[in-house]
């Protein structure tokens, strides 16, 4: 239960860690959109060689950021899959068999389908990995600030995100408890077909459930007994304020997005001059 | 059949920036018929150790034998998990928590058909160690284990541990949370569960003064490795460095220790209240004063004969004494 890589803060200290918050969405945002306009192999390969650079600065290891891809892999070959057979572009070749019907530019265009979502998943991991929850919930709060003007509470939404985000390691941690509790009862979970395993779970999802609610009760109680109340305007413990570390990480992530643009309308594509390079040395 | 731990190690997010080394080479051996306290301060690895016990957590590093089945960090051969299961009963902290199903006896029979008892084999089970926790099998069996009251909680989800008779028990901070009237029944639970049906207990507890009145033996955590491991008489010696392990000696202890600073020497041998209280008596009588005889301190008044001392036990008590009559008929 405990090894949950996705979406886990990377507890160390680094000058990725230390950027502004708000900074680090706006790049995640903004690197998901770059990422549908990367062109060629030599911009999916730029874009790994950015993510490994952060990783490195970021001192999270890589190993760490590949492994978010594992709760989704199948998804990706699916998606793969799916690409490579109804692709419905124009095609140089088409081999045929059966009813499958495969071109080099399905091939092509399933292969880049599939590196952009790895490196979206593992873009936005880097968010997760050196912004804690906190941290995010008080730069969501801060971005979201002008939809106070058409009276969003957006103060109250940010409370609930974290309140939200604060529960997770303790349902995860009850959960595991819990388990222990019904394993040490003879609770059989690890075998048996799909059915089985998930009437194997009642005995943890029912106590977990009641255990949520009765903690959220609690919260509920303590936070109406300091009378708290998320709407009017608060002080915050920690400022978030934009620092030169801050100025430079934006000059390096705008170099980044600039040459991906250029790859894709100025250059249209780097791949063609280096296979055509190739071709040069080898014919 | 005793428990051998060997060389025993475990580290928690092994490879990882959180990786926190909860055991550090933990040797022991804990034999039939013992009541062991197991005692240290937060994350001095004592709920991990007992998590062996139960096969609950895989061995990283070392040897836990229980009752002849052996747990190694070796894929195969695998280990018998149902029949260790039933061995080692285990009850956790705050084991109301764990109740789920929709009436009590079906809750307390879940064990019994995890291991493949007919239903009605395991609710007869159920009703008895329902009986033996000092539960009215005829008057709870068919409630919602959420209508009970929080100390009636902790007696049916204790029957769920029990009714598969355990060898070895072990407990988790039993009492945590309760009033000084709910530990002292759960505490004298525990010793009829031991005469009754599980022979060897094992008690993990934060209360010193709560311990040293069952335990016949004390084992101390200290940074994941055995600290202490001795008869009470002799830990006790050890006061400073128990203090540094954030334990304290029982009140009765310093008890005599202050009065043998001020000239009263009440001898050794004192770990608890009631050795306290004897050997106080046991001074008096050398002075001369008429003293009645003594067998250990009646706390609420609750030692059957005659009544007890003003403290009048509630109607559930009642309930407690008839269950204790023939439980597990079929002879342990």
């Amino acid at each position: 239960m405990r090894d949950v890589a996705f979406g886990q803060y990377y507890p160390v200290s680094s000058p990725v860690h230390r950027l502004d918050p708000r900074l680090k969405i706006i790049f995640t945002v903004l690197y998901i959109v770059t990422m549908f306009f990367v062109a060629s192999y030599f911009g999916y390969a730029l874009v790994l060689i950015f993510l490994l650079s952060v990783c490195g600065v970021a001192h999270v290891p890589p190993k760490a950021m590949f492994k978010s891809i594992k709760g989704v892999i199948i998804l990706l070959m699916i998606t793969a899959v799916l690409n490579l057979f109804f692709y419905a572009g124009e095609t140089s070749v088409e081999w045929t068999w059966w009813i499958f019907t495969v071109s080099p530019e399905a091939i092509d265009f399933a292969l880049k389908m599939m590196f952009r979502l790895i490196l979206l998943i593992m873009g936005t991991t880097i968010l997760t990995f050196t912004t804690g929850t906190s941290e995010l919930t008080d730069a969501i709060e801060s971005l979201f600030k002008p939809l106070n003007l058409i009276k969003i509470p957006v103060r109250d939404i940010a409370l609930i995100m974290s309140i939200a985000l604060r529960f997770i390691p303790g349902l995860i941690e009850e959960t595991d408890k819990i388990m222990m509790a019904q394993k040490a009862r003879g609770a059989d979970m690890e075998s048996g077909n799909v059915f089985k395993r998930i009437k194997a779970m009642l005995p943890v999802i029912i106590p977990v459930f009641v255990s949520a609610f009765r903690k959220a009760d609690e919260l509920a109680d303590a936070l109406d007994a300091r009378c708290y109340q998320a709407s009017p305007k608060r002080t915050k413990m920690k400022k978030m304020s934009f620092a030169w570390r801050d100025l430079v990480a934006f000059l390096i992530f705008a170099a980044f997005v600039t040459i991906i643009f250029l790859d894709k309308y100025l250059w249209g594509g780097l791949d063609k001059y280096i296979v055509e390079a190739f071709n040069a040395l080898i014919g | 059949m005793p428990i051998v731990v060997k060389g025993l190690s475990f580290a928690y997010g092994k490879g990882t920036p959180f990786e926190k080394k909860a055991l550090d080479n933990i040797s022991l051996t804990i034999n039939d018929g013992e009541f062991v306290g197991i005692m240290g301060h937060t994350g001095s690895g004592k709920s991990t150790f007992i998590q062996h016990l139960n096969g609950l957590v895989k061995v990283q590093e070392g040897e836990v034998e229980v009752n002849g089945i052996k747990l190694t960090s070796a894929k195969r051969p695998k280990p018998d998990y149902k029949k260790l299961r039933a061995t080692v009963g285990m009850v956790f902290q705050y084991p109301e928590y764990q109740l789920f199903d929709d009436t009590v006896i079906k809750d307390v029979s879940f064990g019994p058909k995890n291991m493949g008892y007919k239903r009605e084999e395991a609710e007869e089970m159920a009703r008895r160690a329902l009986r033996l926790v000092g539960l009215d099998p005829d008057e709870v069996g068919e409630k919602a284990p959420f209508e009970l009251s929080g100390g009636q909680k902790r007696r049916a989800a204790i029957a769920g541990v029990i009714v598969m008779k355990p060898q070895i028990l072990v407990l988790d901070e039993p009492t945590a949370g309760l009033d000084p009237y709910g530990k002292e029944q759960i505490l004298n639970l525990i010793l009829r569960l031991k005469k009754e049906c599980s022979p060897t207990v094992i008690v993990i507890s934060h209360d010193m003064d709560e311990i040293t009145r069952y335990a016949s033996r004390l084992i101390v955590f200290g940074e994941g490795k055995v600290a202490f491991d001795m008869p009470m008489e002799q830990l006790f010696e050890h006061g400073r460095e128990l203090e540094e392990l954030g334990l304290e000696t029982p009140t009765a202890v310093r008890l005599a220790a202050a009065l043998k600073a001020r000239g009263i020497d009440l001898g050794g041998g004192i770990v608890n209240m009631d050795t306290f209280t004897a050997a106080v008596l046991k001074k008096f009588a050398e002075k001369g004063a008429p003293v009645k005889e003594f067998s250990g301190i009646d706390w609420f008044g609750e030692r059957a004969e005659g009544g007890g001392q003003g403290a009048a036990a509630p109607a559930q008590e009642a309930a407690d004494d008839n269950g204790a009559a023939d439980i597990f008929g079929e002879g342990l």
